[in-house]
């Protein structure tokens, strides 16, 4: 039964893949269009891109992470999704608009163009790693479904869920992960709503009323809290203020996320894209955390020990086989999405900021040598990533710390945009931030003003903010708003060409 | 702390409330940020302008 709906679960998104390349490649033909491995020729509608921006952040953090805390969180929990909201308010509003106009494709390009060639080098250092660990976090989380169900060892679970990670993105790019998410996300949302309803009848064929049963657990077992908003005042100062703040201002320098909305149509199109994708992510977020919760309060489940176990045991005892397989292939399908989108993404950032300025053989590469070479680097990036996937912690904990070093990132581009740039600012501030996080990381000092457990985001935001801005202020160095200078050459342009065609403006 | 939410209609009640004002405050955003005559335009359309970083 297991290997069945682990092959099937498998197979479901082989499928799906196959089925999009073969619709592509009939449809390029068609056409006769050269392919953008990287942005789908920025022709993409706006439901697709909403697909991908709310499944690249939706992945092992969710599957593993969000059913496993929920068991020490409940229904607070749920801020971490919430926070997703507020970063594809950032990202449509505040990010990718101006990264349409200006041209630019990466996040370190840009804040390279902010504070320098040495900011530069420091920022695509740390996006290449950050998008090759979350990678490896991905790899872990598919280790752990595939692993629980079957026999394989979780170092051959991680090889399988690599390849077909990596046959998500390799064969058509973009253009591949944009369609195979569409589907996906409507896929998910069927399965995962039928698997509540069949864990409710399961609850009331074992003699119980349904979720009903299920609150009334929590509530006899004096874990109330656990059904409430924000949890007790030890979870919201533990975990729901760090998590929501290290989610909310630091996922928006993912580079994955960014590239999954920069093939949109037109800009226009990205105010709809916001719309579909912050209920898209969130909600999703509703539904694994109550399949996590029910895991804790069905004893067959709650034997296996954890909610991310807990809830494969659900999916295996109480639905009928082909739910088992669709659940099983919904959850490897979000887990690879991220998987797919962030090697593509890093991948992207090696070629643009590393390979196109640094490297004259490659300096000037034609779509197909462009797409040769992130095919390369997706390549490097998928097996090195499995092959450290194995060495990370909880996936949640370890998610929420990584992005933590991101936020002073985050901090000094909203400043070079909507204020000023200054290199020694953005320089001094994100070094002294980095070097804060490790020592918290390995002290107890966070202990000493009563923010021990996950609050590294709080100190980044307000040491990064402090420093930031200070620094910013007394440096006479500092240039205009990157977002001044933009608009100041840009009414300069449109000018001339008026000019030049008699009047007659763009179009 | 906070409100109660029974699971999953309650949870996700809540969930769709906060969703709803993050959606409000998209919008308000959207209606005061910057915008052109050319965001309506594809990215092939647009006028080919490249930001000189001086």
């Amino acid at each position: 039964m297991s290997w069945l709906v682990t092959i099937g679960g498998l197979l479901y998104n082989v499928v799906i893949i196959l089925i999009v390349y073969a619709c592509i490649k009939v449809s390029a033909k068609r056409k006769g269009v050269s392919e953008d491995f990287i942005l789908s020729g920025r022709n993409v509608p706006w439901y697709a891109v909403a697909a991908t921006i709310a499944l690249t952040s939706l992945g092992g953090g969710h599957i593993n992470g969000l059913t496993a805390q929920g068991w020490n969180t409940g229904v607070a929990t749920i801020w971490f999704c919430l926070a997703h909201g507020v970063v594809f308010i950032i990202l449509c509003r505040f990010m990718a608009p101006w990264f349409i106009r200006m041209r630019i494709v990466t996040i370190p390009d840009m804040l390279g163009k902010m504070f320098g060639p040495f900011f530069l080098a420091i920022a695509v250092g740390c996006f290449v790693a950050a998008g090759w660990s979350t990678v490896s976090l991905e790899t872990q989380g598919l280790a752990v479904v595939v692993a629980g169900m079957t026999h394989l060892t979780p170092t051959q679970a991680s090889i399988v869920g690599g390849i077909i990670g990596v046959l998500y993105v390799f064969l058509a790019g973009m253009k591949e992960v944009q369609w195979v998410n569409l589907i996906n996300a409507i896929l998910m949302y069927v399965v995962c709503i039928l698997v509540l309803v069949f864990i409710s009848v399961y609850v009331t064929n074992q003699g119980g009323a349904g979720w009903k049963t299920i609150n009334d657990y929590f509530i006899t077992e004096g874990q109330r809290n656990l059904l409430t908003a924000f949890g007790s005042g030890e979870i919201l100062r533990t975990y729901v203020i760090g998590t929501f703040l290290a989610m909310a201002l630091s996922m928006n320098m993912s580079q994955g996320n960014l590239q999954s909305a920069l093939p949109i149509k037109n800009i226009n199109q990205l105010n709809k894209a916001c719309y579909a994708a912050i209920p898209a992510n969130i909600m999703f977020g509703v539904i694994i955390i109550s399949m996590g919760m029910a895991a804790k309060a069905i004893p067959g489940a709650a034997a296996t020990g954890g909610g991310n176990t807990g809830v494969i045991w659900l999916a295996m005892n109480v639905c009928p086989a082909w739910l088992s397989i669709c659940v099983i292939g919904a959850f490897l399908a979000a887990i690879l999405s991220s998987f797919a989108m962030l090697s593509l993404a890093t991948a992207t950032v090696l070629v643009k900021d590393i390979q196109t300025p640094f490297f004259t053989k490659t300096r000037s590469m034609t779509l197909k040598q462009e797409a040769f070479w992130v095919r390369f680097w997706i390549i490097v990036i998928a097996v090195t990533g499995v092959w450290v996937a194995l060495g990370v912690p909880n996936i949640n904990l370890a998610m929420t710390w990584r992005v933590t070093f991101e936020i002073p990132l985050f901090i000094m581009m909203m400043i070079g945009l909507l204020w000023k740039c200054s290199s020694m600012a953005g320089i001094v501030t994100v070094l002294f931030c980095w070097i804060l996080n490790c020592v918290l990381t390995f002290t107890g000092w966070a202990a000493l003003v009563h923010l021990e457990g996950n609050n590294y985001s709080i100190f980044m935001l307000v040491f990064s903010l402090l420093l930031g801005v200070i620094l910013t202020a007394i440096d006479k160095k500092a240039k205009p708003g990157i977002l001044k200078r933009f608009r100041a050459q840009k009414m300069e342009f449109d000018r001339r060409r008026s000019i030049s065609t008699g009047g007659v403006t763009a179009k | 702390m906070g409100p109660f939410c029974s699971l999953p209609w309650g949870f996700a009640i809540f969930t769709a409330i906060v969703c709803l004002i993050e959606c409000l405050v998209a919008a308000i955003l959207w209606k005061t940020m910057y915008h052109d005559e050319e965001d309506s335009l594809s990215f092939d359309e647009r006028p080919y302008f490249e930001f000189k970083n001086d």
